[in-house]
């Protein structure tokens, strides 16, 4: 019995004992499940409270679901325990996982329970003893249910070692859970203060009264900017107080642990409230904030009422603004902004000087000289004013952007010269009707009462737009004159025959007289057309000319300019620099598009001009402009030498450019006036063969009088000798009495008769001394005039002055006839110079004819081509008048006084060429540079004279007192007489 | 039996002897000697015997500057630019020591390889031709190879043989390709309006997409090529007014007979210089006819030399010509070779050609303009429009007048304008006539064309403008040999316009010549 027994009791011990490790195994993996389970919650819950934070996770709902998870696994582990309560089970678990105990051990248990004699006790002690030693041989293990097994615990170590890593995810949402912890620790849901009243200071500028709020409780509207001063009572005793406004946090001031006072300054708007200390230590803070909303400080609103529209300027001087301007709280400064379109970099200012409201409604008028604004410019201009903040500084409201167009002259120029082009179409139409509609090879033939209606009619429209064409062409300052005279001249004739075809129509003559003057009609016709086109080409070209001319004046100012900066750097300048090389690039695609326009549209044959052609000269242009963007790179890092540099590759260009505009502006011109070109060069020949007859004549005048002279000075040097002497001696008594003439009893018109005396007898004595006896016979005579009018004249008083002047008078009219005498002597002696004389004043008289020929000439000339009426026929009048004056001179045996006349003849035959020469070049129109186009004239400054400026200049004076000596022209000397009169007067 | 081994063993030690000696002899073969021999071969143009002369010494001494030098002119002679350049570099790193002007010729070097570069080459079948073009000038081969075939083969039969080897030609787009591989400049081509010259064994051509008007750019082929046979049989002995007046002579060998009277222009140049006493020497013609002052002074030059070959061709045919070839290739001086065919010295050649050009009753041609080769400008369109032969000023105007109502469609009227300026000018003005063509084509009356440019069509011979409108009224009229005719000769002026290329394709195939109307289609596909 007591075996069976032991063994009994080694069996069940040792099921017991299995049965304990299971259950022990089984809670730890069931409380490892709970631990991850847990974990993963609040993971969950960390990551669905940062993602929407909006939302209450509430922690007891966090605790709740713990908690059903902790009950649920122990339930799941209680069942699973309470299965094994039975040992017959865990035999029936042990022999199920060991298949060696062949129900055995479950026998065994069997057995245990009831033991009665049912079985023999042998059997069942050596299944006992069998059972317990097989089941010490035995390692068993119960297994709890499948999902508590070991990767749980590699899951929980997971978490774990995420817990530890810094700013890891799971950190962060664990964080936040602390600090809702920490922050569901303190809130408290009621007021913390009561009483609360709020000052309000407003920010300056708004000119608010300061606002008090006394038991204030719901929210507020107030500015940026507004300090608040804050005084409130405290439920309870505190220690400490602030207020907390988002991340701000304002300290507060304690007094008998209740009184709260404070002030700040408010920047944001959002909710705020209370937090405060109390005497036990709590930190509250309130949970219902209050609400500050920040009340807006908008910018100034700007209205611009005038201009309405973007405008087009005929005169870039002013312009008219209104503009309407308002604020909510007022404002600061008002400005109107100006800049060249395409440049806002550099804009001009114009303060508006009204006063400063809240509202503002004004005008002005704005002067554009002072943007040095030309023609063709497009200015942006708008209105800016800026508000009065005084917290975030002032706000910039502005108008809107109009754009204002200066009107060039150019582009009604273009828009002349394309009616003009349009005109040849319509005329090439009407000239086509004209010969096709009576051509007997007309496959398309007309009835012809009708079609010479219709071309009356067709011309007569073309005569009338041509009129209109010519009389704005007289308006248009880039058109020359002499295409409009030349234009109006064949207008004329057309209008000519097509009068007379109206006129024969209306008479109802014949049919061959109709196609006769139909003839007459198409050769007026024909001729316009051609024309027409030459002058298209040539005011093409002019154009060409003149934009070219403007570059080379922009590049000249900009080199100016650039060199004035070296000198003096400021921002002014260069922000002028900057702006002249954007309009130069602008006039330079301008140029190149106008080249461009200009291939499409001129006849081909004038393509030809190898300006024109030169695509190359297009290259160099928008290469130019191109090097005109490092320009101002250069500029920037004060490369100035590299940046003339350049400017001076850029001239090579337009230089080019400008001399082949010219021959090709002068090969047309041949081209167009053949005749006229033909008619000139002889005229020229002419005058040529004149100047060098002329020049002839007066080197032989030259040698004859040098001859004279010789030949005078040695028969005064040795026969009249003695005269000579005398003269000299009565000279010297001359001088003698005029310088003791007191100067300053003369006056006016004595001042000057006295002068010239002084330099005359001066020029006597020299001319004596020198024995030039010609020479000093016009001093003398010249001298005695002088003194005939201060003896006349001088006041009767100063009888000291009168008497020198009058004895002067007597001793230079004895010199006069002396002189005249020896010269009569001398000349008598020379004789053989007389011939010489003669034949020359002779040839002088035919040079003076030849002149009077090519005088009628160019008359008849001018007569047969309007071209030429520009040439003035005075030189050639002022050279025969010369010539004879020479003439004369020569025939008096006075070779030496006609010199100054025949070089005076020569200057005027110079004249005549050039004259003649300038009028075989074309005339272009006198068009203004672009600086006179910018400016009126009302707008420019006037200079006024100081009194230095009034003097007039030395050289100036000393050429008078020369004239004054020279005698004056025949005819012309009561004239002289009587100036000098008036200036005394 | 023993005496014919003894005789064996004799004439093997001759053998052994003979070679030995001429190793030797080789081996002290003057170096100076054979490059003077080389150089003459390449100054004759036999540029295959020269390689065989200098391979071996090549071979030999392959770092010898003497022979690098005249390997590298070889080379260049051989249209080998590059290789030329190669060795010319080699030179460097093998001597300091450069002769006079070997800097230069470097420098020609150079600048004709690098103005080749992208440059097509073409051999024709029997590899007698070697063609280098650029582009659309690939227009021209068929015409250029055909040109230059009949050319070989009747210089051939005037000048007793073809030379050796492949001729090579080049064609230029431009001039300034032309100035770039040549001594001449860009004003000296167009001075003297040069569009081709035939120097370093080659033919250098400019296309006649180059000109504005193009230019009768077969008998200018012909012409450098009647050189090229010359150089190859004197080297550099014959004067230019020989030369020149060769090649004008048998310029037109390939399509006319010899002594073939001159066209119009040149003969009213000559008469009209002839009576006005007013000559080019041949003093003045030296160096180059490039070189003289005017086109209408090259013209006139020509057509001196031209004459004078007349005379010299009437005296004594080819032979005489050929002999005094010789003669000068055998250094013999001008007066002594002349002297020894025609008995005449320089002098004597010079007055006796003025007598008889006199007597040849050369006459003036009334109303005929010297019109000058136009080079284009980059940029420049092709327009033919041209007023310069116009001189009268309402002539001018009437003229202008009729292509203003061309354009703008009113034919009838434009005819009649025309017909004014002729009224005042007369007929042979190529814009008038050319424009009142057009205009009566317009007006479809194409049976007055013929006529109305027959003066034309003889006075300038070069405009492609009259010979378009010929073909188009011989279409028109249906006649349509003389339509193929003239469009044939369109396309030997200028080859890049379409229209001659679409109405020969069709004309080539209603008469059957399948092959030539491929090749106008092929034309008109490059001309797309």
């Amino acid at each position: 019995m007591s075996t069976q027994l032991l063994s009994f009791d080694q069996i069940l011990c040792a099921l017991r004992r299995i049965r304990r490790r299971g259950v022990f195994w089984a809670a730890i993996k069931t409380f490892s499940a709970c631990a991850w389970s847990v974990l993963a919650l609040l993971w969950l819950f960390s990551v669905l409270a940062h993602q929407w934070p909006e939302i209450a996770w509430n922690r007891w709902l966090y605790v709740a679901c713990t908690v059903a998870v902790l009950t649920l696994c122990c339930a799941l582990l209680g069942r699973w325990a309470w299965r094994f309560r039975d040992l017959l089970t865990v035999a029936q678990a042990v022999e199920a996982k060991k298949s060696g105990f062949a129900d055995g051990l479950i026998a065994t248990v069997q057995f245990s329970k009831d033991f009665s004699n049912q079985h023999p006790p042998e059997l069942v002690t050596a299944l006992a003893e069998q059972t317990a030693e097989k089941l010490r041989d035995c390692q068993v293990e119960l297994h709890p249910p499948q999902f508590y097994g070991r990767p749980w615990l590699a899951m929980i170590a997971l978490w774990g070692a995420c817990l530890l890593i810094p700013n890891g995810i799971f950190s962060i949402h664990f964080k936040w859970l602390e600090e809702q912890a920490a922050i569901s620790q303190t809130k408290h849901q009621g007021p913390l203060v009561a009483d609360l009243s709020v000052r309000c200071v407003f920010p300056e500028h708004m000119q608010r009264e300061p606002r008090l709020w006394e038991n204030w409780v719901g929210d507020l509207k107030l500015p940026k900017g507004a300090k608040l001063e804050l005084q409130a009572r405290a439920l309870e005793p505190v220690r400490a107080a602030q207020i907390q406004m988002g991340e701000q946090k304002i300290p507060l001031k304690i007094e008998d642990e209740r009184k709260i006072s404070g002030e700040w300054t408010l920047t944001e708007g959002g909710s705020w409230g209370f937090a405060v200390e109390t005497l036990r230590g709590a930190q509250l803070e309130e949970g219902n904030l209050r609400k500050i909303v920040l009340e807006p400080d908008l910018p100034p609103t700007v209205t611009l009422l005038e201009p309405a529209n973007d405008l087009e300027l005929d005169d870039p001087a002013q312009i008219q603004i209104a503009y309407r301007a308002a604020d909510d709280f007022g404002l600061s400064r008002i400005q109107a902004v100006l800049s060249l379109a395409g440049d806002d970099e550099n804009p001009t200012n114009v303060p508006q000087l009204v006063e400063l409201k809240r509202e503002i409604e004004s005008d002005d008028r704005i002067d554009l000289t002072q943007m040095d604004v030309q023609h063709g410019d497009r200015l942006a201009i708008f209105v800016e004013a800026f508000d009065n903040d005084s917290v975030d500084g002032p706000k910039r409201g502005t108008s809107v952007t109009r754009f204002v167009t200066i009107r060039s002259p150019r582009q009604k120029h273009h828009a002349l010269t394309e009616r003009l082009r349009q005109w040849e179409e319509d005329a090439l139409t009407a000239l086509a009707n004209r010969v096709e509609g009576f051509d007997a090879e007309n496959p398309n033939p007309v009835e012809p009462t009708g079609l010479r209606a219709k071309l009356v009619t067709e011309t007569d429209g073309l005569s009338e737009s041509m009129r209109q064409i010519l009389l704005e062409l007289k308006e248009d300052p880039l058109t020359a004159e002499e295409i409009r005279l030349a234009l109006l001249s064949h207008l004329n004739s057309f209008d000519d025959a097509r009068m007379a075809e109206k006129s024969l129509l209306a008479q109802g003559v014949k049919e061959a007289a109709l196609l006769h003057q139909n003839g007459l009609v198409v050769a007026q016709l024909e001729e316009m057309i051609v024309f027409l086109e030459a002058m298209n080409a040539r005011m093409a070209l002019e154009d060409m000319a003149d934009l070219t001319r403007e570059l080379q004046d922009a590049r000249d100012n900009l080199k100016a300019l650039i060199e004035a900066y070296r000198q003096n750097p400021n921002d002014a300048l260069k922000a002028k620099i900057f702006r002249d090389i954007k309009r130069l690039q602008e006039r330079m695609e301008e140029i190149r598009k106008r080249m461009a326009e200009m291939q499409q549209k001129m006849p081909e044959e004038f393509l030809n001009l190898d300006g024109l052609k030169k695509n190359d000269l297009q290259k160099g242009l928008e290469k130019s402009r191109n090097e005109l963007n490092s320009l101002e790179k250069m500029l920037e890092e004060d490369r100035f030498e590299e940046a003339l540099d350049a400017l001076d590759k850029m001239s090579q260009a337009l230089d080019e450019l400008s001399n082949s505009l010219q021959k090709d502006m002068q090969d047309l011109h041949d081209e167009t006036y053949p005749e006229l070109q033909r008619a000139l060069s002889e005229l020229m020949d002419q005058t040529r063969d004149l100047m060098r007859q002329q020049d002839e004549v007066s080197e032989k005048t030259e040698a004859l009088s040098k001859k004279e002279e010789e030949a005078q000075k040695e028969l005064l040097e040795q026969e009249l000798k003695d005269q000579f002497d005398k003269l000299v001696e009565l000279a010297t008594a001359l001088r003698l009495e005029v310088e003791q003439i007191d100067p300053d009893s003369a006056f006016g018109f004595l001042q000057v008769a006295l002068n010239k005396t002084q330099l005359n007898v001066d020029d006597l004595w020299n001319f004596l001394s020198q024995k030039q006896p010609t020479q000093a016979l016009e001093s003398a005579e010249s001298a005695l005039e002088a003194l005939q009018d201060l003896s006349n004249y001088w006041q009767s008083s100063d009888r000291v002055s009168k008497g020198h002047a009058t004895r002067g008078r007597d001793i230079d009219q004895e010199i006069v006839n002396e002189l005249l005498k020896l010269l009569r002597r001398a000349h008598q002696k020379m004789k053989q110079q007389e011939q010489g004389m003669q034949e020359l004043s002779q040839q002088q008289q035919d040079v003076a004819d030849r002149a009077e020929r090519l005088q009628q000439q160019l008359g008849e000339k001018q007569k047969e081509f309007g071209e030429m009426g520009q040439i003035s026929d005075e030189p050639l009048s002022q050279a025969q008048e010369a010539m004879g004056r020479a003439k004369k001179r020569l025939q008096q045996g006075r070779a030496g006084q006609a010199r100054p006349a025949q070089r005076e003849a020569s200057r005027a035959l110079q004249g005549m060429m050039e004259s003649l020469k300038q009028a075989t070049k074309p005339q272009p129109a006198d068009r203004p540079s672009r600086s006179q186009q910018s400016r009126s004239p009302a707008h420019e400054r006037v200079q006024i004279p100081s009194a230095d400026d009034h003097q007039s200049p030395e050289a100036f004076r000393k050429e008078l007192l020369d004239a004054m000596k020279a005698e004056p022209v025949d005819g012309y000397r009561e004239q002289v007489k009587h100036y000098y009169e008036k200036i005394i007067q | 039996m023993k005496f014919m081994g003894y005789i064996a063993k004799l004439a093997v030690l001759w053998g052994l002897l003979g070679f030995c000696w001429s190793s030797v002899t080789w081996a002290q073969r003057d170096p100076e000697k054979a490059a003077e021999e080389i150089r003459s071969l390449i100054d004759h143009w036999q540029t295959d015997a020269a390689r065989r002369a200098i391979q071996p010494w090549l071979e030999r001494d392959g770092d010898a500057p003497l022979f690098v030098v005249l390997n590298a002119q070889l080379l260049y002679y051989e249209g080998k630019y590059a290789d030329a350049v190669s060795e010319l570099n080699r030179l460097e790193t093998l001597t300091s020591e450069w002769p006079e002007g070997l800097q230069t010729f470097r420098a020609e070097v150079e600048s004709t390889r690098q103005a080749l570069v992208g440059y097509d080459e073409f051999r024709s079948e029997n590899g007698r031709f070697v063609v280098r073009y650029k582009g659309r000038d690939r227009i021209l081969l068929p015409w250029i190879l055909d040109v230059l075939q009949r050319q070989d083969d009747a210089l051939a039969a005037h000048w007793g043989g073809r030379s050796e080897g492949s001729v090579l030609v080049e064609i230029y787009p431009r001039h300034e390709v032309l100035a770039a591989v040549t001594p001449l400049t860009e004003k000296d081509l167009e001075t003297s309006g040069t569009i081709a010259l035939c120097k370093y064994n080659k033919l250098m051509v400019t296309s006649p997409g180059g000109l504005v008007r193009g230019y009768g750019w077969r008998d200018t082929v012909a012409h450098e090529f009647v050189h090229y046979y010359i150089t190859k049989l004197s080297g550099e002995t014959v004067p230019i007014w020989l030369h020149e007046g060769i090649a004008k002579f048998d310029e037109a060998a390939w399509h006319r007979e010899p002594d073939s009277p001159m066209d119009p222009p040149e003969e009213d140049l000559l008469a009209r210089s002839l009576e006005a006493k007013k000559l080019i020497t041949f003093e003045q013609m030296h160096p180059s006819m490039a070189k003289l002052p005017s086109q209408e002074a090259a013209s006139l030059a020509y057509a001196e030399v031209h004459s004078v070959l007349k005379m010299l061709y009437q005296k004594k045919g080819y032979d005489g010509l050929k002999q005094l070839v010789q003669n000068l290739d055998q250094k013999l001086p001008m007066d002594l070779a002349l002297k020894a065919v025609y008995g005449l010295d320089l002098q004597s050649l010079w007055t006796d050609w003025g007598k008889w050009a006199l007597k040849q009753g050369l006459h003036t041609w009334p109303g005929l303009k010297h019109i000058s080769l136009k080079f284009k400008r980059p940029g420049e369109t092709e327009e033919e429009d041209d007023y310069d032969s116009v001189e009268d000023k309402k002539a001018k105007d009437f003229a202008k007048l009729g292509e203003l109502l061309r354009a703008r469609e009113r034919p009838l009227a434009a005819l009649r304008e025309y017909e004014k300026a002729m009224a005042v000018a007369g007929e042979g003005l190529p814009t008038v006539q050319n424009g009142a063509s057009a205009a009566l084509l317009s007006l479809n009356r194409p049976e007055k064309v013929p006529e109305l440019l027959r003066l034309v069509r003889v006075y300038y011979p070069t405009l492609v403008t009259t010979w378009l409108h010929l073909g188009e009224a011989y279409l028109k009229m249906g006649d349509l040999d003389r339509a193929i005719e003239a469009f044939e000769e369109a396309v030997g002026i200028n080859p890049f316009y379409p229209l001659p290329h679409e109405a020969l394709a069709a004309l080539y195939t209603q008469k059957g010549r399948e092959k030539e109307a491929s090749l106008a289609r092929a034309a008109l596909e490059i001309l797309k």
